[in-house]
C-alpha cells in the first residue's frame, strides 16, 4: 500500500502555529485509525521537536518557516507514522542531540526545574530520531510504529 | 485561556477549561494563576479533566504555579487524562505533585498538602 500523506505544509515558526498544526495532526491520526497511545506519543514528541525549532532555530520570533510532513504507512505486519521537520535555523549542537537525561529533581520545590525535559521525552518515546544538516537546513526525522 | 474556580472549605479548585496546556499558552497560564492565587491560603487543586494535551512547557507552567504556593505546599492535580499522566510519569514529575482521580475525590481527600 502506498503511504498516506497526513500533513505536508510549511508555516511560520510560532508556538501558536505549532499548537494549531498539532491539533490538525491529531484529527488526521484519528481519521487514519492510529491507536490512541501511539497517537499520543507522536504528538508529544512532535510538540517537543517543533517547540525546540521555534525557540532555538527562530528565537520565538516567528521569522522562519517550519516544513512539516507526516506520512502513514500501513503494511501487513508493520504500520508506522513517519514524521519529518525542516527548518532554516542554525546547526543543532551535537551535545544538544545527545542530551537525554532528566534535570535533577531536588526536594526543595523552589529548585525544581521548569524546563529541560524536551530531549529526554523525545528519546524516551522514539526508537531513534535522525538529524541531518543539508543545504543550510536542519532535518529531523523519526517514526512511530502502531 | 479559560479557568473556572470553586471554593470548598479551605480548598480552591481551579478547572482548566482549555484542552491544551502547551508552549502557546504557558506564559498566559502562569500569569492567570498568579492573579487567582494572590492572597489565597489553603489547598489548591487544579482540575485537569478537560486537558487532553500537556507538553514540557505546560509541565513547566505547573511547576511554576506550585512555586507560587506557600513554602513546601504541593500543588494538587485532579482528573489527569492518559496522555497528560504519561508525560508526568515519564519525567518523574508525577511524584512532585499530589494527584487525584478527579476533583470530587480531591475535595474529599483529607490529605495534608502542606
Amino acid at each position: 500500500m502506498s503511504p498516506q500523506t497526513l500533513i505536508d505544509c510549511a508555516f511560520p515558526g510560532t508556538f501558536a502555529n505549532v499548537s494549531d498544526h498539532l491539533e490538525k495532526l491529531s484529527a488526521e491520526l484519528e481519521r487514519n485509525a492510529v491507536e490512541a497511545e501511539c497517537k499520543g506519543d507522536i504528538l508529544i514528541v512532535l510538540a517537543e521537536v517543533l517547540n525546540n525549532i521555534v525557540e532555538h532555530a527562530y528565537c520565538a520570533s516567528g521569522e522562519g518557516q517550519i516544513h512539516l510532513t507526516v506520512h502513514a504507512h500501513k503494511q501487513p505486519h508493520k504500520n508506522a507514522v513517519y514524521i519529518q521537520t525542516v527548518d532554516q535555523g542554525p546547526p543543532v549542537p551535537v551535545d544538544t542531540l545527545a542530551a537525554a537525561s532528566l534535570p535533577n529533581l531536588s526536594q526543595d520545590i523552589q529548585d525544581i526545574p521548569e524546563g529541560g525535559f524536551g530531549w529526554f521525552i523525545i528519546h524516551s518515546l522514539t526508537d531513534s530520531i535522525n538529524y541531518e544538516r543539508i543545504d543550510d537546513e536542519n532535518r529531523f526525522t523519526f517514526c512511530v510504529g502502531f | 485561556m479559560q479557568l473556572t474556580t470553586q471554593t470548598k472549605a479551605d480548598a480552591l479548585c481551579i478547572t482548566v477549561e482549555d484542552e491544551r496546556i502547551d508552549a502557546a499558552i504557558a506564559v498566559q497560564f502562569k500569569d492567570t494563576f498568579r492573579k487567582l492565587l494572590a492572597g489565597h491560603r489553603g489547598r489548591v487543586i487544579v482540575d485537569m479533566e478537560k486537558v487532553a494535551f500537556l507538553d514540557s512547557s505546560g509541565l513547566g507552567s505547573l511547576v511554576a504555579v506550585m512555586k507560587m504556593l506557600p513554602s513546601g505546599q504541593k500543588l494538587e492535580l485532579a482528573g489527569l487524562q492518559d496522555v497528560v499522566h504519561k508525560v508526568l510519569k515519564l519525567t518523574r514529575m508525577d511524584s512532585i505533585f499530589i494527584l487525584h482521580a478527579d476533583a470530587k475525590t480531591a475535595f474529599n481527600s483529607k490529605r495534608n498538602a502542606a
